[in-house]
């Protein structure tokens, strides 16, 4: 299989929801082959059998976008390169953002009025693709929301219930032997 | 990223790799639809059981980093990702086994949410619909388990500390025991040495951090600011506090900070900068001295070549002249080991109380000849009445100066944040006038 060669993904059709209408997107192979999950079809399975590949993974169509166009701007040149980034699968690299990449979390993906939300069912889609380099960022997005932030703030900007109860909440405030 | 899972399904998934068929992958994953309660997560464990066990157990944060056999089974060494895969390779080889245009991806579910109905007579899950965030209040906490700890691994000590104050989940995952486990205890215990335990500053060499010990060790380093901030009483001039790397170090004089850095070429108890402020004003003093040291000899000369015979002039002046020196040799030679500012308050004020007569009579003859006007006010009465005005204003600043001394100010409060306003201005007032009075009291031994 050439490495111009594209396969076709298709998001689920949720008739509630408008926003997961069912489009097909059409990436290249090796963008593609950053996806665990289709990677793994692609040792298992010849690709070529297969026309769409559905997700289920209930995403608004905009954001499997967002996930296929940052597939596309990382994909690798070559077989080679794809199979050695993807054998380096230290779950806890830290992954480096460029000026691209903070581009497009900062304006396409927590921008454009999508806010966390938006970052999060990317994280969320990543994961579920396991798209590694693209979730570590999204991790790497959110940590540095978190820096420098108190506790109250973090659940302002996450939305995070607070459901300490008061005396909980007390207790939890004076807390601080992490040696026990 | 990492997920729970049995040895036994690891090694039911490697088969996989071995190039098997469709339906031996499929007869791989029936086992991991099959799987009893002991499989499930601690995590969901615990949510359903309301236990106090930490949300995920060690070997999902052990096993996170290689596809060892602590958690991973070969497909997630594969392909690095979590079981969520694994309905998706089912649903696949089993589509594949029928048709070979669609497949069908089914996003991940915690086992524990799935019923025995939905499970067919082949062990195959029905129809698994995958959890999905909120669409309209998306909870950070709605994210798997794995990706929570992937972020509050790349979050610093004092965030994580944060986060596990907003919810119970987060309070969870980064509990101090998986915290310890997912830095390694070395590197956790650093981490806790490192900051300050009321505003969580982090600080590596640990060289801006106070030592405390007792109850909450070591998580009970304070850093500078706060110590401050709290009054802590071992902060005091002219002592030695404790660092958190377990070096002694003084109070800076100037400022009221431990010189934990940069300290004073020639004096260990001044910071560098501070020092040279502090020699600033003591150039400063220096000048004003001899420049009150002049007036006092020129008002003397003028009292004896103009005013020898007008007794209310002459002889306070003569007696300030000879008070002069006595105060001269006492700010040369009190030194910094006795307090005797007592002293010099009273021979202070007694200069002040004597200029007054020859201000007085100086200024009702130079009113008396402007309000005749027969003869203009004569140059040396003017000069006399300037040079005694600028003595009485000297000598009141420092009968000020002295006064304040008095009461041992800490002068270095003016610096500390915990303090109002307008106290802090007050104590720059009473600066102005010690600093002009005396400034070696920075350094006096006796506080």
């Amino acid at each position: 299989m050439t490495s111009n060669a594209t396969i076709q993904i298709q998001n689920k059709l949720n008739e509630k929801n408008e926003s997961v209408s069912g489009k097909i997107f059409t990436i290249n192979r090796l963008a593609a082959m950053q996806s665990g999950v289709i990677r793994v079809m692609a040792q298992c399975c010849e690709l070529d059998e297969i026309k769409v590949i559905p997700l289920h993974v209930a995403i608004p169509d905009h954001t499997l976008g967002l996930i296929v166009e940052w597939l596309d701007h990382h994909k690798p040149a070559t077989d080679s390169e794809l199979a050695e980034d993807t054998q380096s699968s230290d779950s806890y690299k830290r992954v480096e953002m460029t000026e691209w990449d903070q581009k497009f979390f900062d304006d396409k993906v927590t921008g454009a009025g999508s806010n966390d939300e938006g970052l999060l069912r990317i994280i969320f889609a990543a994961n579920y693709l396991g798209i590694e380099n693209l979730l570590d960022m999204g991790v790497q997005v959110v940590a540095n929301m978190l820096k420098g932030k108190s506790a109250e703030e973090i659940r302002y900007i996450l939305k995070i219930q607070n459901d300490f109860t008061p005396e909980e909440e007390e207790a939890i405030r004076a807390e601080n032997n992490w040696t026990e | 990223m990492a997920s729970s899972c049995d040895p036994a399904i690891g090694a039911a998934a490697a088969t996989t790799t071995a190039g098997l068929g469709a339906h031996e992958l499929q007869a791989a994953f029936q086992q991991v639809t099959r799987l009893p309660a002991h499989h499930l997560s601690r995590q969901e464990q615990q949510q359903t059981d309301g236990d106090t066990i930490s949300p995920l157990p060690p070997a999902v944060i052990r096993s996170s980093g290689n596809g060892g056999p602590g958690g991973r089974n070969i497909i997630h060494g594969l392909m690095g990702s979590g079981e969520t895969v694994r309905n998706t390779i089912t649903a696949f080889a089993a589509a594949r086994s029928n048709s070979n245009t669609i497949v069908t991806c089914k996003a991940p579910r915690n086992l524990n949410e799935i019923k025995e109905d939905e499970v067919g007579d082949d062990g195959i899950l029905a129809d698994i619909q995958p959890p999905r965030p909120k669409q309209t209040s998306p909870f950070l906490t709605k994210l798997p388990p794995e990706v929570l700890q992937a972020i509050i691994r790349r979050c610093r000590f004092a965030d994580i500390v944060n986060l596990r104050k907003t919810c119970k989940t987060l309070h969870l995952l980064a509990s101090p025991r998986e915290m310890r486990i997912l830095h390694g205890s070395h590197q956790f215990r650093q981490l806790l040495r490192c900051h300050c335990r009321v505003c969580l500053t982090h600080n590596e060499d640990r060289r801006k951090l106070l030592k405390t010990g007792g109850p909450g060790y070591p998580l009970s380093n304070k850093c500078i600011d706060c110590a401050l901030k709290e009054e802590d009483p071992r902060v005091k001039v002219g002592r030695k506090v404790e660092l958190a790397n377990f070096s002694s170090v003084w109070v800076c004089r100037w400022c009221g900070r431990p010189v934990a850095e940069h300290p004073a070429v020639s004096s260990e108890q001044f910071h560098r900068r501070c020092y040279s402020r502090y020699n600033r004003a003591l150039g400063i003093f220096f000048i004003l001295g001899w420049l009150q040291f002049c007036f006092g000899i020129i008002g003397g000369a003028l009292a004896w070549r103009y005013f020898r015979w007008d007794r209310l002039v002459f002889g306070p002046t003569v007696t300030n002249f000879l008070l002069l020196w006595i105060v001269l040799g006492l700010v040369i030679f009190r030194g910094n080991r006795v307090r005797t500012y007592n002293i010099a308050f009273c021979l202070e004020l007694v200069i002040l109380g004597l200029w007054i007569a020859p201000v007085y009579h100086v200024s009702k003859l130079v009113r008396d000849d402007l309000d005749t006007g027969v003869v203009p006010v004569a140059k040396s009465t003017w000069a006399a009445l300037v040079i005694f005005g600028l003595n009485m204003f000297f000598r009141f600043m420092n009968v000020v100066g002295n006064f304040i001394l008095l009461f041992r100010p800490d002068l270095t409060r003016r610096r500390r944040p915990a303090v109002s306003l307008w106290k802090r201005g007050l104590y720059k007032i009473a600066c102005l006038f010690i600093f002009f009075t005396y400034p070696q009291s920075l350094e006096s031994k006796v506080q």
